[in-house]
Order: structure tokens, then C-alpha cells, then sequence
């Protein structure tokens, strides 16, 4: 029995670009083990996938576009040779740089696109001794500071808009939702705002509903947070737009008059900061729905920035 | 055959050889010490107390009590009247419940499901690959019974889970039970399935925080507890249902401290209490904020303005709670009534409440918030505010509260009951306390709901005992007795046993009670149970006298309960114990020198408590005193009447004694009662009780219960007796004692006993008599008839026990004989004539001295000695014995 283990020196695996990624291979085995070489690689991979609705299913099977390179090298831990019985640590350490000083997005998991990064290491068998073994892990890229401010975690209890943002740039969206009397919805207004549209990734996202009339009662009262990923190639672009999560806020029919906070988290690896490149583009948008109990509902759409800091 | 002479110079004789002692004066008592306890004796003699147990608690209870005494000063302080909610979680479980069926939709009970065939197994396959996908299963029609274990199947399941490290899968099921909570369909029974699933849930959080604190350790980064930790907040916070969101997010929220040192618990409480607003149902709502507050209290104890919010968010609910009483078709079709609607959001309040005030603070802001609401919430807030508030604000305040209250008309007994409960506790002056009454009562009896009137009057019963007399408490009584009757006493038992019982704790004086038609008129609709801690409390509170014959006659009827309950499957213990309560009423009762009305009284008491021996024993004693006290009173030369009272008393104690079991009171109580009869001169009398009790002896030797030494105490006493008691003139000389020695004995003592008896007898003058009756002496005074008697008797006797020294010489009882033979050679000296019996006497000593113990022969030889100086028949004796 031999396994083979990446081990990074960051638990959480998350690194800024410029920054040295520290790890250990660890082989355990339990007999001496003849190898050809050890190699890890580091790769970085932007995947683009065009989506049937928008193409066609002819084309996008065909047509899929070429995955965009980031980042990738290679490193020979070991020579051929052979690893001796127990518990072997081979220690590595690489800057983490782009390929040809290109940016390096966040990990971002999607639909359409990824943006992923991985270690692999190899311990290379010939077919004679044995089979290649190979152990693969993903590791995380999140923007650097850029004046070096440290990273905060993300730190929820933060509510006043202040603390979120600098002033210039936070901006409270006011918003009404509005049905007259006659329609399916019935009479219904409702009214609130977001404390802005522009939200690092690490605060949550805020606001505030206040349900002034409504004929039906409410079911229920949801945030949505929607990604729009665009994809563009010579033959134009496609952009599709899919629910990343749905957050309640409220349950039944609840007081009128009263203000609901609205308040959720950005998901981790599902959400980055917006991305706009010439091949690319990862945008979101949030949904603030309305289900009333005849199950009409009433929404209201914003779209939103997400930024690291 | 040997023969019998007696001394009849005995006394003369002894008391020339005594050694005269020398009287002394003292002033104090050389066995009292100086400030010794003074041991209180009790009143009532058979009380089964020892009076060495009064005195003082022995060590250990000291100690205990000591140590109590101490940590109580040491770790409460005083403003720390916070009533925690592991105190209340079990009143909740007892109070609400419902007889309901009850439908519970989870995903997580497939496994439970028993595997029977093939197509089964594919079902349930099919199911499990479903549970995966969340499908929900329903099961419906559930009992209160049934739905409880199914949630305690969620919880041991949610352990199994995260025993076996499926830590998604303990979320999952945590989020299955918060779900539950959003169910108020079987409304009645909400607060309990809240108390259930929050206990599940604080499980939960602890899980997950002692789990976090084992990550931090030296073996692992620093990182890894923080990390794990945000993810776990991370996943929270993506649950997409509201409720179980906050609910989850609460219950772990004591581990934020690993994300950050010290987390500003106060902001994030206030974003997750403002999140409640999203919950529409409004008891959801205001449960899910008392549970908040329970986080809060082990987080923030000290945070008032979260607590402040929370209450102003109450306060705020108003419109939302009255809108889903009314339009919520679960509440509408359930007719559930406002009085429940109010009680099952009670629980909730409460603790938000006292969350609020406990440290006595926003005490009149909190009041007067709450006074400013619409009628409707506020009989829910004020019933809270009084349940929780400290009772020496209200007691202050009682006055505008109860204006308050008297405004309102939901929810008004819960309200009142509140109130008392504050007010009992309070020292109130008596005007004010007039005052508070005359406004609350009018409150009360406007309650129609006997259940709540009843609630209400169990609570007041004390504030009214407390604080007025009797005419008050009989004018409440008046009214409870207007809402029962004997009908439906039995649905209403514990309340007004309540009611008794708190009347005869908190009186201040019993009899006042007694006095109280009305009073006996409940203790008498409900059970025994009831009319012995009346007894009781009687027993313990009153201890004067007693000659009022309307508390007697109230006391008596209510004794008669008790005794009418003793049947044959009654345990002796509770026999023993009515018996003991009754003796203390019947001891108390003293008509002073009505002595006809005394004994008319026993002999009623009698009549009515004819099936315990323990008071009829008592009763005997009594008016054996009776009589004596009697006696004393015409200092022993009895009148005519008296001397009819005296027959009475013991045609009294002779009638009733036979009917009691045990053998040997019954010969106690002769001796008792022919000894009071002869020292009144009621000889007749006086010798058929003696009879009675010889007669007794004879037959019912073998069935006696108690062992012999208890009778031959008993024998030697009732000798001592008959020495004073005259024979009777138609029967033979010394009849009684030699009908007591038909009787075959099996210690030789008693023929021993007789013998001092006979010598006694035939003394000149007897040591002691009864004033008024002759004796033997003065009867036959020294008569050759009646020594002759004394000989031929004291000769059988001799005989007697001569041939029993044989017989035990026969037996090889060395010891034995040895030891009779001396008790017969000293009866001689003591009794006989020594220079008749001389031979006799040399013989018996020749014959034990060698056998007995070295010391005691020495003893009795050398008090021979000493004898011999005085008298020359003992000088011959002493040649002819042998020194030892």
C-alpha cells in the first residue's frame, strides 16, 4: 500500500498572487518503493464552456472554446530511484506568478466557466514496476491586498454601511415594488432599500424590505443571488444567467409596516469579484422576490459588484 | 415437709439493725448542672418523640445545616432572583400538552423502517436513494406520546450522526427539528415541543464547540479551528429556510469566539432579533425571540439593550398576534379559546421579561410601555410582568397595578393569580391590604370559569389568611362554597385541597378556623387525606386547652373521618398515626371542673372511636385521672355525688377495657384503674377490677405478648397492691393471692414475690394504705387465724420451692439451684422466724454457699454477721454456718 498526499502550509489553502505557496509531499508506504521521478506540476486553468441554450447543442458540443492557460510549471521533486519504507516528506515551495505576467482571476466554481487551480504531483512508474501513482489537490486564489491592508476574515456581524465600504463608493438603492389592485398579485406595495450595490465579497450583502399593503398574504419573502457568466469567441458571445443561491427572509405572512433586514453571505468558491476580460466575463445580480400565497410573486432585480476589499 | 413461721416483729427488727442515715441541707440539686438545656416535654405523653431529640439537632444535621446556612450566604447574591430555564423547562412539559393528533414531515426516518420481501427492499432502496435527493416523508395522526418519541428519535439520530462523523448529516437532522418549530398547527402543545427541540438544538451547539475547542490544540495549526469554524458559519448562513437559519445560527453562535477572540455577541444578537421580523407566524416569531434570549443570557447576561429591543419588539407584535387569532384558520377551525391563545405565548414572555427586569432595572419605564398597549396584549403583558417583576415592586406599586388589571378582561384569572402570588410575598400593611382586597375580590368572583376562579382562589387564600380575620376568610369561604358543591368536589379535590391547606398553614390561630362552618364544610367534601392535615396542623399549631364545644364538636366530626376510614387493609403505620392525632384532640379537651361534661365527653369520644385501642387506651387513662383529679378536689372524703362520679368513671374504664387486643394492657390498665378505685374508696369496685385482671392473668398466660421478665415486673407490682386491699368479706381469707398462686409459674421469682408478700402481711402495721380503706391489719389485727393462714400458705410455698432446688439438682443446674437456694435462705431471714426455721435455714446456706460466686457468699454471710449482733436466734444460725 503506498498513498501519496499533498499537504499545503496554509490549512485554509487560500494565496494571493506574488505570494509563496509552501507544502510538503508525503508518501507513506510500506515497502521500499523504486520510482522513476517525482514531479509536481501547478496548473491554472480559466474553462470555458458554451451552454446549448444559447448556441445550439451541435455547436456547443463542438464548438467548446479552448480553455485559457494561467499559470503552469512543472517541478521534479525527486530523481528516479527509490523511496525507502515509512513516512517520506518532500517539501516544496514555488511563487505563485502567471504565466507570461498574465493576471490570475480568483477561483471561481460556475456553470459555464472555472477558474480553477491544482497541484499535482506524479511518482513515476515504468509499466514494468508498476503503475503511475497521482495525487491532485485544488488550491485557492484570492486577489492580494493592493496597499497591503491585511486581509480581514470576513467578519459578518458588520451591518452599518460604514464599515463596508468608503463613503464615495457606498450608495444606498432605494426601490419599490408596486401592483395595483385588478392584477394577480392584487393591491401590493412594498418598499426598501440596499445599502449598496457594490459589496466586497467578504461582507455580507444588506438592505431592508418593509411590506406596506398587501391584498394576499405573503408566503414567503427570498433573496436570490443569480451569476450572469458571459463567454465570448470569434462567432460572438453567449451569456447565461443561473441561480447560484436562494436565501429566505421571510416566512408566512409577516408584520406590515415593520422592516425585514435583508442579509446574506456570499457563498465561498461560487462567488468571486466581478471579472470583465475581452474572452470572459463573470457578473451577478441579486433577485429580491415576493411569493404571495396564490402563488403570484413580485420581483425586483438589481445588479450588483462584487469586490474584494 | 417443712413448715412456715413467720416474723410478724420483721419491720421492728429491720428497722433497729438499719444504719440511721444522716439528713444534709442543700440548696441546689447536685444533679441539676447550671444552664443546662431546658428539655421541653410535649404535651401529649404518647407522642412517639423522644424528648431527648428535642432538645438540640445532633451533630451531623448541625453540620449539615451549618454548611447549607453558609454557602447560601456565600454564593447567592441577593439581587440574583433569575429563575433559570431548566427550572422552567419542566413546568412547560406538565403544563402543556394536548390530546391532539399531531403530523410530523421529516427526511431522516427511513431508516427505521423494517425490510420485509423482495419488492420492499426495492421500494425502500429506491426510498433511500430519495433521502439523498431530501424527499420528505409525512406520518400523520401522531400522538402527543408518539410525536415526542419521533423528535427523541431526531435527537438520537442527530448523535448517531455526528458520532459517526457525518457532520452534514447532523445539520441536515438539526435543520429537520427547526423546521418542526415552524409548525404551530397543534398549537396547545407548542411551548413543549419548543422546550423539546431547543434542547436538542443547544445539544447541537454544544457538539460543535467542544468539537472546535478539541481542534485547538498544540498538534494542529492554529488555523484549523478558525477555519472549520467559519465554515460552519459559512454553511449556516446558505441554509435557505429562514427559521432553521437563525435557529441553527443561534445555537452555534458561542463558537464565533474561534473566528474572533471576542466576538461583539451583542451586534450580531440584535441582526439575527431583527431577522425575526421576517417570520410571520407570530408565536414562532416570539418563541424563536425567547430563545434568543436564552442564548443571550449565557452570552451577553448583561446586554440590556438587546433585551430592552427585544421587549419594544414584543410590544410591536401586537397587531400580528391579534391578527392570527383571529384570521389563522389553524386557530379558527382548533376553536382555540383566547385564555389558551394567551397562556401558550405566556412561557415565551415570561422569560423575555425577565431576560429584561432581573436586575431590577427598566422596572417603571417597563410598566408604563406596557400599560400603553392595547387591552388585548397587554393582559398578556401584564400577567408576565407580574409572574416576573420582583413582588416588592408590585407590593409597592400594587395599587396602579391593580388599576390596571381591574381594566382588563382577557386572561384576568391568569392575571389575578399572578398578582397573588406577588403579593403573598410582600409585608403589607393592613390598611393597604383592606385595600388591595376590596378591589380584587369583586375581580375575582367576577370569574365564571370555575377552574379559573378556583386557580385564582388557591392563590388568595393565603394573601386573605395572611392579612385579615376571620369574618373575611368566612366571607371567601361563603363564595368558593357558592362555586361546588358536593357534586363536583371531586373534580375540583386538588384545588380546594389547596385551599384547606394553605388556611391551616398560614392561620393564625386554628380554632378561629374550626369555628368556620363553612371551613369544616370543604375539609368534609373532600377525603380523609384532607381532614388529617387539619388534624395535623391542630396537633402541631395549637397546644392550649380546649373547652369550646363548637372546635370540639368540629374536631370531633372531623376525627370521627379518620377513624371512619380504618377498615382491616389499613397499613398500622396510618393507624398508629390517626390513633396518635386523635389521642392530642382528646388530651386537649379540659372542661376544667365541669368533671360531668369531661367524662360525658369520653364517653362520647368512646361511642365514636370504638375501633382503635390506641385512644381507647388513652381514654381509660383519662378518666382514670378524671377520677383522681376528682379525689383531690374533695381531698379524698368523698360526698355521695362524687362517690357516684367515682362509680361512673370506673364502671367506665371496667367496661371499656375488655375490648381491647393486647393481653397485657388490658392487666396494666386494671391494676390502673382498681388502684384508683381503692384510693376512693371504691372497694367493690376496686376488687372486681383486681379480679378482673387475676382472672386475665390465669387465662391468658400463654397468649401473652410480651416476654417474662414484662410480667413478672407486672406480678410484683400488682402484689405490691394487694398488701393495701382488704380481702372481701364473703370470700376466704387472702383469696386473691392465693388465686394467684393457682396460677403455675414458671420462674420461681413469683413464689419468692409471694413469700414477701405473706411476711409483709403478717406484720403489726403495713408500710402503706389507701386513705379511707382498711387494710388486712385492721381487719384481722394480728389474729392467730390469720397468721396461722400467712404460715400454712408460706408453708405450701416453702415446699414448693424446696422441691424445685431438687428438681434442679435433679437437672444438674448447679448455678441455679445454688442461686434459689440463697433467695429462699435470705427470704427466711428476712420473713421467717428465724429461730423456728433455724435448721431449716443452716441447711439451705451449707447447701448453696460452695456453689455460688466467692464475693456474693462473703457478703451475705458478713450481713448475717452483722444481723446476729442485734438477735440471738441469729447468733445460733451464724454458729451453725460455715465461713465461706
Amino acid at each position: 500500500m503506498v498513498s501519496v498526499d499533498i499537504q499545503l502550509s496554509r490549512y485554509s489553502k487560500v494565496y494571493h498572487e506574488h505570494e509563496t505557496i509552501r507544502g510538503n509531499v508525503i508518501i507513506l508506504t510500506k515497502s521500499d518503493l523504486k520510482h522513476d521521478g517525482i514531479v509536481l506540476q501547478v496548473e491554472g486553468v480559466v474553462n470555458l464552456q458554451l451552454s446549448s441554450k444559447t448556441v445550439g447543442i451541435f455547436e456547443a458540443f463542438y464548438q467548446s472554446v479552448k480553455p485559457i492557460q494561467l499559470l503552469s510549471y512543472q517541478m521534479e521533486l525527486a530523481k528516479g530511484g527509490r523511496v525507502i519504507a515509512g513516512r517520506t516528506e518532500l517539501p516544496f515551495e514555488f511563487p505563485l506568478r502567471g504565466r507570461n505576467n498574465r493576471a490570475l482571476y480568483e477561483t471561481y466554481h460556475g456553470v459555464f466557466i472555472n477558474i480553477q487551480y491544482s497541484l499535482k504531483c506524479e511518482v513515476k512508474r515504468s509499466f514494468l514496476i508498476g503503475s503511475t501513482m497521482a495525487k491532485q489537490t485544488e488550491f485557492i486564489v484570492e486577489y492580494g491586498s493592493p496597499e497591503g491592508i491585511p486581509v480581514t476574515a470576513p467578519s459578518r456581524p458588520l451591518t452599518a454601511p460604514s464599515d463596508l465600504l468608503a463613503p464615495a463608493e457606498m450608495k444606498r438603492v432605494d426601490f419599490e415594488m408596486v401592483s395595483e389592485a385588478g392584477s394577480k398579485l392584487g393591491l401590493f406595495h412594498a418598499h426598501g432599500h440596499l445599502d449598496s450595490v457594490t459589496c466586497p465579497i467578504t461582507k455580507p450583502f444588506t438592505g431592508e424590505i418593509i411590506i406596506d399593503k398587501s391584498e394576499y398574504p405573503i408566503k414567503s419573502i427570498e433573496i436570490q443571488l443569480v451569476r450572469v457568466e458571459t463567454c465570448g469567441c470569434a462567432e460572438g458571445y453567449a451569456k447565461d444567467a443561473s441561480e447560484i443561491q436562494t436565501i429566505q427572509i421571510g416566512e408566512g405572512n409577516v408584520a406590515k409596516g415593520l422592516p425585514i433586514p435583508i442579509f446574506m453571505i456570499f457563498p465561498r468558491l461560487f462567488s468571486c469579484p466581478t471579472v470583465s476580460t475581452s474572452n470572459f466575463k463573470i457578473e451577478f445580480e441579486t433577485n429580491i422576490v415576493v411569493v404571495l400565497t396564490n402563488d403570484y410573486f413580485k420581483s425586483e432585480n438589481f445588479p450588483i459588484r462584487l469586490t474584494r476589499f | 415437709m417443712y413448715k412456715w413461721s413467720s416474723d410478724v416483729n420483721a419491720y421492728q427488727r429491720k428497722l433497729k439493725s438499719k444504719v440511721a442515715l444522716v439528713k444534709q441541707q442543700i440548696s441546689v440539686h447536685p444533679l441539676q448542672k447550671p444552664n443546662s438545656h431546658i428539655i421541653s416535654i410535649k404535651h401529649d405523653p404518647l407522642d412517639g418523640l423522644d424528648p431527648l431529640s428535642l432538645s438540640e439537632l445532633d451533630p451531623l444535621t448541625r453540620m449539615a445545616s451549618d454548611l447549607y446556612s453558609f454557602s447560601d450566604v456565600n454564593t447567592r447574591p441577593i439581587r440574583d432572583t433569575f429563575e433559570p430555564w431548566s427550572v422552567k423547562k419542566g413546568t412547560i412539559l406538565h403544563r402543556f400538552t394536548t390530546q391532539e393528533k399531531m403530523t410530523i414531515t421529516t427526511s431522516v426516518f427511513a431508516a427505521e423502517h423494517e425490510v420485509r420481501g423482495v419488492s420492499e427492499k426495492v421500494l425502500h432502496r429506491l426510498e433511500q436513494l430519495d433521502l439523498d435527493c431530501g424527499s420528505k416523508q409525512t406520518f400523520g395522526g401522531l400522538s402527543q406520546e408518539e410525536y415526542t418519541y419521533k423528535i427523541n428519535q431526531l435527537d438520537q439520530q442527530l448523535t448517531q450522526a455526528w458520532n459517526s462523523d457525518l457532520r452534514v448529516n447532523a445539520l441536515k437532522i438539526a435543520i429537520q427539528c427547526c423546521k418542526l418549530l415552524g409548525d404551530t398547527s397543534v398549537i396547545s402543545f407548542y411551548p413543549s415541543k419548543f422546550v423539546i427541540i431547543t434542547d436538542i438544538l443547544d445539544k447541537f451547539g454544544e457538539m460543535v464547540y467542544s468539537r472546535l475547542r478539541g481542534k485547538q490544540n498544540d498538534i494542529l495549526p492554529p488555523e484549523v479551528a478558525k477555519e472549520t469554524c467559519k465554515n460552519w458559519f459559512y454553511k449556516v448562513g446558505s441554509i435557505r429556510e429562514l427559521l432553521p437559519r437563525l435557529a441553527i445560527e443561534l445555537a452555534i453562535l458561542k463558537s464565533y469566539s474561534f473566528i474572533v477572540p471576542n466576538p461583539e455577541y451583542g451586534k450580531i444578537l440584535i441582526r439575527l432579533l431583527n431577522s425575526a421580523w421576517g417570520i410571520g407566524d407570530p408565536v414562532v416569531a416570539i418563541y424563536l425571540r425567547c430563545y434568543l434570549c436564552r442564548v443571550a443570557m449565557q452570552l451577553v447576561p448583561e446586554e440590556k439593550e438587546l433585551y430592552m429591543k427585544c421587549f419594544q419588539d414584543l410590544l410591536l407584535l401586537h397587531d400580528q398576534v391579534l391578527d392570527n387569532f383571529r384570521h389563522s384558520p389553524q386557530l379558527v377551525n382548533a376553536k382555540v379559546s383566547m385564555e389558551t391563545y394567551m397562556s401558550v405565548l405566556t412561557p415565551a414572555v415570561d422569560w423575555i421579561l425577565q431576560c429584561l427586569v432581573h436586575r431590577g432595572e427598566h422596572l417603571n419605564y417597563t410598566m408604563q410601555l406596557v400599560s400603553n398597549v392595547p387591552p388585548f396584549w397587554k393582559s398578556v403583558l401584564t400577567s408576565s410582568m407580574l409572574s416576573t417583576f420582583p413582588p416588592s415592586f408590585i407590593g409597592d406599586e400594587c395599587l396602579n397595578v391593580i388599576e390596571m388589571c381591574v381594566t382588563l378582561e382577557t386572561n384576568i384569572s391568569e392575571i389575578l393569580r399572578n398578582l397573588g402570588h406577588c403579593l403573598i410575598l410582600v409585608e403589607m400593611q393592613p390598611s393597604q391590604a383592606r385595600d388591595v382586597w376590596t378591589k380584587v375580590w369583586p375581580q375575582i368572583k367576577k370569574i365564571s370559569v370555575r377552574n379559573a376562579y378556583l386557580s385564582c382562589c388557591q392563590v388568595w387564600v393565603e394573601f386573605v389568611v395572611k392579612s385579615f380575620g376571620t369574618d373575611t376568610v368566612g366571607e371567601f369561604l361563603d363564595d368558593v362554597l357558592t362555586r361546588v358543591s358536593f357534586r363536583n368536589a371531586e373534580q375540583f379535590h386538588t384545588k380546594l385541597a389547596t385551599i384547606v391547606e394553605k388556611l391551616t398553614t398560614f392561620c393564625k390561630d386554628i380554632t378561629e378556623l374550626l369555628k368556620l362552618n363553612k371551613f369544616v364544610k370543604i375539609v368534609t367534601m373532600l377525603n380523609v387525606e384532607a381532614a388529617k392535615n387539619v388534624m395535623l396542623a391542630y396537633a402541631s399549631k395549637h397546644s392550649e386547652s380546649l373547652s369550646d364545644n363548637l372546635i370540639i364538636n368540629t374536631l370531633m366530626h372531623l376525627a370521627s373521618i379518620l377513624h371512619d376510614s380504618v377498615d382491616a387493609l389499613t397499613p398500622s403505620d396510618e393507624v398508629k398515626q390517626i390513633g396518635s392525632l386523635i389521642n392530642t384532640f382528646i388530651l386537649r379537651v379540659n372542661y376544667g371542673k365541669d368533671f360531668e361534661k369531661q367524662l360525658q365527653f369520653y364517653d362520647e369520644a368512646r361511642g365514636t372511636f370504638m375501633n382503635i385501642d390506641a385512644v381507647l387506651v388513652q381514654l381509660v387513662q383519662c378518666v382514670c385521672r378524671l377520677g383522681m383529679n376528682v379525689g383531690h378536689v374533695v381531698g379524698g372524703h368523698h360526698t355521695k355525688r362524687t362517690r357516684g362520679f367515682l362509680s361512673a368513671c370506673i364502671a367506665y374504664a371496667f367496661i371499656t377495657i375488655p375490648s381491647l387486643d393486647s393481653v397485657f394492657t388490658q392487666l396494666q390498665l386494671y391494676k390502673l384503674t382498681a388502684e384508683v378505685a381503692y384510693s376512693n374508696q371504691c372497694v367493690s369496685q376496686g376488687d372486681a377490677c383486681l379480679k378482673a385482671a387475676i382472672t386475665l392473668l390465669s387465662e391468658e398466660m400463654d397468649e401473652m405478648e410480651v416476654g417474662e421478665p414484662l410480667i413478672i415486673d407486672y406480678v410484683s407490682n400488682l402484689l405490691s397492691t394487694l398488701l393495701a386491699v382488704p380481702d372481701h368479706p364473703k370470700e376466704s381469707m387472702l383469696y386473691l393471692l392465693k388465686a394467684l398462686m393457682t396460677i403455675q409459674w414458671a420462674s420461681p421469682l413469683v413464689p419468692l414475690r409471694f413469700l414477701s408478700l405473706l411476711g409483709a402481711y403478717a406484720q403489726g402495721e403495713y408500710p402503706y394504705q389507701f386513705l379511707g380503706v382498711d387494710n388486712n391489719n385492721s381487719l384481722y389485727g394480728c389474729a392467730n387465724q390469720f397468721v396461722t393462714e400467712i404460715d400454712s400458705l408460706a408453708g405450701t410455698i416453702l415446699n414448693d420451692l424446696l422441691s424445685k432446688i431438687k428438681a434442679y439438682g435433679d437437672q444438674n443446674q448447679i448455678k441455679k439451684q445454688a442461686r434459689l437456694s440463697l433467695e429462699l435462705f435470705s427470704a427466711i431471714l428476712n420473713w421467717g422466724d428465724v429461730h423456728d426455721m433455724e435448721n431449716l435455714a443452716a441447711n439451705l446456706w451449707n447447701f448453696s454457699y460452695k456453689n455460688l460466686e466467692r464475693k456474693l457468699a462473703e457478703r451475705t454471710f458478713e450481713s448475717v454477721q452483722f444481723k446476729s449482733q442485734n438477735n440471738p436466734a441469729f447468733e445460733l444460725l451464724i454458729s451453725r454456718m460455715p465461713v465461706p
